[in-house]
C-alpha cells in the first residue's frame, strides 16, 4: 500500500539524518519527510471519506492519528540531534520515534487491508450493478420488441380486416350476388368506403329491380 | 331548402342515384304526388312506405334507418316552424 511505502521511506530518511549529522543534509531529508507525511495524510484522509462502512472508516482515522503522533515524534529526535542534546534526551526522543513509527506500521498495515477489502467490495459491487444494468437492457429491449410486434399486428389486422371485407363483397358483386351486405368497420376513409360501396350496390339492385318489372310490364301476355 | 331537398338527400345517402328514381316512384303510389311537391307533412307517411318497400334493395338495418332518418326530418321541420311561431323568452329576449 501507499502509505506503507511512503512510511518506510520516511524511517529510511530519518535514519540517514541520524547518520549523515550535517545540517543541510538534515533540513532536505527533514523537508522530505514532512513532504511525505502529508502525502499519507491526505491519503488517509480520502480513504475515510470514501470507506465503505464504520469499521474502515475507524482504521483509516486511526492512521490520520498514528500520522500526527508520528509527524511531532520525528521532529522532536531531528531536532535533538541538531541541537546536540544530552545522549539521554537524543535517545528518549529516538526511542519515542521508534514507537510512534512501529505504531504507524500497524496501522498502515491494517488500513492496508482495510483498503483491500473495500477494494474488493466495490469491485463486487461495480460488478453486480453491471450485471444488473445488461439484465434490465436485455429485458427492456425484449419488452420493447414483444409490445412493438402486438401493436404492428394489431394495426395491420384492424387496417386489413375491412378492406378484406371489401374484397369480397367486391368479388360478390362482380359475379352477379347482389344480396351481401356491406358493413361499416370503422368511423374512418374505409367506413366512408364501405359507405360508398353499399350504396352502388343497393343502386344496382334497385336499377335491376326496375328493369325487370318493367320488362315484365311490357311483355306480350302468353296466349295460352 | 325545400322539403324535397332534404328528403332527396336522405336518400342519396342510401341509394345514390338511385334514390329520384325511387322517391318519385313511392310518392306516386303511397302519396299519389309528384315527388317534388311533397309536403313536411306527408314525410311520416312516406317514411312507412320507405321502411316497407326498401328492404328490396338495402338490409333491414339500413332500411330502418332511412325511415327512422325521413320521419325525423318532418318532426325537426314541427319543431323549427313552432320555434319560429312562438320563440321561447330567452330566444326572444
Amino acid at each position: 500500500m501507499h502509505n506503507l511505502e511512503a512510511q518506510k521511506r520516511i524511517k529510511g530518511y530519518l535514519t540517514d539524518v541520524k547518520r549523515v549529522g550535517a545540517q543541510t543534509a538534515r533540513e532536505t531529508y527533514l523537508d522530505e519527510a514532512t513532504f511525505e507525511i502529508h502525502e499519507i495524510e491526505s491519503l488517509a484522509d480520502r480513504a475515510v471519506r470514501i470507506a465503505p462502512d464504520a469499521e474502515k472508516r475507524a482504521k483509516s482515522r486511526k492512521i490520520v492519528s498514528s500520522v500526527g503522533a508520528y509527524e511531532t515524534a520525528l521532529r522532536q529526535a531531528v531536532e535533538a540531534a541538531e541541537k546536540g542534546k544530552p545522549d539521554a534526551e537524543v535517545s528518549a526522543a529516538n526511542a519515542a520515534y521508534d514507537a510512534s513509527a512501529e505504531q504507524l506500521s500497524e496501522n498502515a498495515e491494517d488500513g492496508e487491508a482495510a483498503g483491500r477489502d473495500a477494494a474488493q467490495t466495490s469491485q463486487d459491487d461495480i460488478v453486480s450493478t453491471s450485471r444488473r444494468a445488461v439484465w434490465l437492457s436485455v429485458g427492456f429491449s425484449l419488452l420493447g420488441l414483444l409490445l412493438g410486434i402486438t401493436m404492428s399486428y394489431a394495426l395491420a389486422k384492424a387496417i386489413l380486416t375491412p378492406v378484406d371485407h371489401l374484397r369480397e363483397v367486391a368479388e360478390n358483386v362482380s359475379m352477379g350476388n347482389l344480396d351481401i351486405s356491406v358493413r361499416r368497420y370503422s368511423e374512418d376513409e374505409i367506413g366512408d368506403l364501405a359507405d360508398s360501396f353499399s350504396r352502388m350496390v343497393a343502386a344496382v339492385k334497385y336499377f335491376r329491380l326496375e328493369t325487370i318489372e318493367a320488362v315484365e310490364a311490357n311483355a306480350p301476355k302468353n296466349p295460352l | 331548402m325545400k322539403p324535397y331537398e332534404s328528403l332527396l338527400a336522405v336518400a342519396k345517402f342510401y341509394l345514390g342515384p338511385a334514390a329520384e328514381s325511387f322517391l318519385a316512384r313511392q310518392c306516386q303510389l303511397v302519396l299519389k304526388i309528384e315527388a317534388p311537391l311533397i309536403a313536411k307533412a306527408q314525410f311520416k307517411d312516406l317514411a312507412h312506405a320507405v321502411e316497407v318497400s326498401a328492404v328490396r334493395f338495402l338490409d333491414r338495418a339500413k332500411a330502418d334507418e332511412m325511415a327512422k332518418r325521413i320521419a325525423a326530418l318532418s318532426i325537426r321541420s314541427r319543431m323549427i316552424e313552432l320555434r319560429q311561431a312562438q320563440p321561447c323568452a330567452w330566444t326572444a329576449a
